[in-house]
């Protein structure tokens, strides 16, 4: 039998930029398993907040069957997929924009597109392990009942989602803003917490000052929350709980879209491999 | 797809604030050729370096590296080059085995890596975290890393500063290995002997500015030698013969010659002792090395622009 010769490329093609995407992903997924003390701080704080806020107010809601836990999961879940972003993501890419790592990647033919995938993936798969442990936890101990509709699920399934695209490229675009590694988290921590104050996460929008209410607007964790609590609360508690009277789950995929658009344009500008531009 | 030159520069220049980094320098690197940039720290040769990996901006000048100009660079020009950076960074949870396999799926011809790391002595260190490194396997691993593209053009930043004998020793070996088997180098180093060990061509880099380039041989070669002998018999009280180039010293029958030309001296005075009877004993011709050149050039530069 003759053997059919094969079309000759002389120069092997590029690897795929969403396979290598996938591979930095199983990369930073495996740097970040093996430092335990990371995996344990980032799935406990959000495990902190249920057990800190569960204690203290135990019991159920006034006037209702509906546990505090129940009550603080969604705000959590929602500050988690947040900080997943604008904190994980953004300090591990500020610590590798400082000690030297970007400017060796930007030698090698890594492309920027696959860099990034591999960072957004790690960072949803942070969000799912903080959103798992907490539901497990909730669950186990305080009385948390996930819901049974496939509408909620399916709700819960796109604010994740479209909550982790945003919380991503917000934390890409702010990786430029530290000046040193060092500064890294007193950075990044600030905004969090400043959002997570003010977005009706812990305290009921309703108590919130009415500017203070209106600044939280523009920001997408008063969005996430009020989307998760469509998921976790009954439906009857929107006219109580939400500053609108209602969860107003469009306006917030508008925003969040919107803060998916505009980070994605800032971290266009701002990502640098630490390659000079020419001018 | 064979080009002769891997890298043509011409006037590159570069300025941080008020610090002119680079003055305009020129340098052509043929295909397969080991080009060592020798230079004092401060001298300019990391930013020329990193203006030909495509990693700086040049103020002035072109540069064509791999058929392209390094700032318009595309994955697959980066795909060509390997790099050896002076600061090291990989990540300490990893072990050597993954991050050489990590950096290989970048590329579209990776090495295997168990040769690899054998090559560079590492096959022990394979499963050992970056931070249980030695500072010399650290610096292998940067190499490997460079390497592990198969790359056609690499560039090294001072592969073996403060690493001890035996380690620099074990990566210039490994240098000329690569360089036999076709890898354009282009190795920048402070270390006269290492550029005079692994280079086919030398260029001086001092404060911005080539100040001599050739073969490790012609930037020697055009050089002073120096030649010392003893007289005896009669000769060694005649007085010296006149019209010797080069500068004599004499210290009783202890006679030193500094010249360009040491055949023509020793020739000179063993006819003039021979003629009065006497001969020359002790006789010592010394080359200076690239080492005195060098020292003597930067010397040269630094009374020039002090003036």
């Amino acid at each position: 039998m003759t053997t059919i010769p094969r079309v000759h490329r002389a120069v092997p093609p590029l690897p795929h930029p969403i396979r290598l995407g996938l591979t930095q992903a199983a990369l930073e997924m495996k740097i970040f398993m093996r430092a335990k003390d990371m995996v344990f701080f980032t799935l406990g704080l959000p495990l902190m907040f249920l057990l800190v806020f569960g204690l203290v107010f135990a019991g159920e809601l006034e006037g209702s069957d509906v546990g505090v836990g129940q009550w603080f999961t969604p705000g959590i879940i929602a500050a988690s997929v947040l900080s997943a972003g604008i904190v994980n993501l953004a300090t591990s890419m500020a610590i590798e924009r400082h000690d030297g790592t970007l400017r060796r990647l930007a030698l090698t033919p890594l492309p920027t597109s696959s860099y990034l995938i591999g960072k957004i993936t790690m960072t949803f798969a942070t969000a799912v392990g903080m959103t798992v442990v907490l539901l497990g936890v909730g669950v186990a101990l305080f009385d948390v009942t996930l819901p049974s509709e496939g509408a909620r699920w399916l709700t819960f399934g796109w604010v994740f989602g479209l909550g982790v695209v945003a919380a991503s490229v917000m934390g890409i675009a702010m990786s430029s803003i530290p000046r040193s590694a060092k500064s890294a988290s007193a950075v990044f921590n600030l905004p969090f917490l400043g959002l997570m104050f003010i977005s009706g996460v812990f305290i009921e929008s309703n108590s919130i000052p009415e500017w203070l209410r209106t600044v939280a607007g523009v920001f997408p964790l008063r969005w996430l929350a009020s989307g998760m609590r469509a998921v976790f609360l009954p439906a009857e508690f929107e006219r109580v709980v939400e500053p609108g009277g209602s969860y107003e789950l469009g306006i917030g995929a508008a925003v969040l879209a919107a803060w998916v658009v505009v980070g994605f344009l800032v971290a266009l500008v701002t990502f640098r491999w630490g390659r000079e531009r020419r001018r | 797809m064979t080009q002769s030159m891997a890298i043509e520069a011409r006037g590159i220049a570069r300025r941080y604030g008020d610090v002119q980094a680079l003055a305009g320098v020129d340098l052509q690197v043929e295909s397969g050729e080991v080009f060592a940039v020798l230079g004092p720290n401060g001298a300019g040769k990391t930013t020329l370096v990193e203006i030909l990996e495509g990693l700086r901006r040049r103020d002035a000048g072109d540069a064509v590296v791999l058929g392209s100009d390094p700032e318009d660079a595309k994955r697959r020009w980066r795909s060509r080059i390997g790099a050896v950076l002076q600061v090291s960074t990989q990540s300490d949870e990893l072990t050597v085995g993954e991050i050489v396999q990590a950096f290989g799926a970048y590329y579209p011809n990776p090495l295997e890596v168990e040769p690899l790391l054998d090559a560079l002595d590492l096959t022990a260190q394979r499963d050992r975290k970056v931070f249980q490194l030695s500072g010399g396997q650290r610096r292998r691993l940067d190499i490997a890393l460079g390497l592990v593209g198969d790359p056609e053009l690499v560039f090294l930043d001072e592969p073996t500063t403060g690493l001890d004998p035996e380690v620099r020793i074990r990566i210039w070996e490994f240098v000329k290995t690569l360089s036999e088997g076709g890898t354009t180098i282009l190795l920048t180093t402070h270390y006269m002997e290492e550029a005079e060990k692994l280079a086919d061509q030398v260029a001086v880099l001092v404060s911005g500015k080539v100040i001599a380039q050739g073969s490790p041989r012609q930037l020697t070669g055009a050089q002073q030698s120096r030649v010392s002998f003893r007289l005896s018999g009669p000769a060694a009280t005649a007085s010296l013969p006149e019209g010797v180039p080069g500068l004599i010293t004499r210290d009783g029958d202890l006679i030193e010659v500094t010249t360009t030309n040491p055949t023509d001296t020793v020739t000179r005075f063993v006819g003039w002792a021979t003629e009065r009877g006497g001969s020359l004993t002790d006789l010592n011709v010394e080359k200076h090395g690239l080492e005195q050149v060098y020292l003597d050039l930067l010397t040269n530069t630094r009374e020039e622009t002090s003036l």
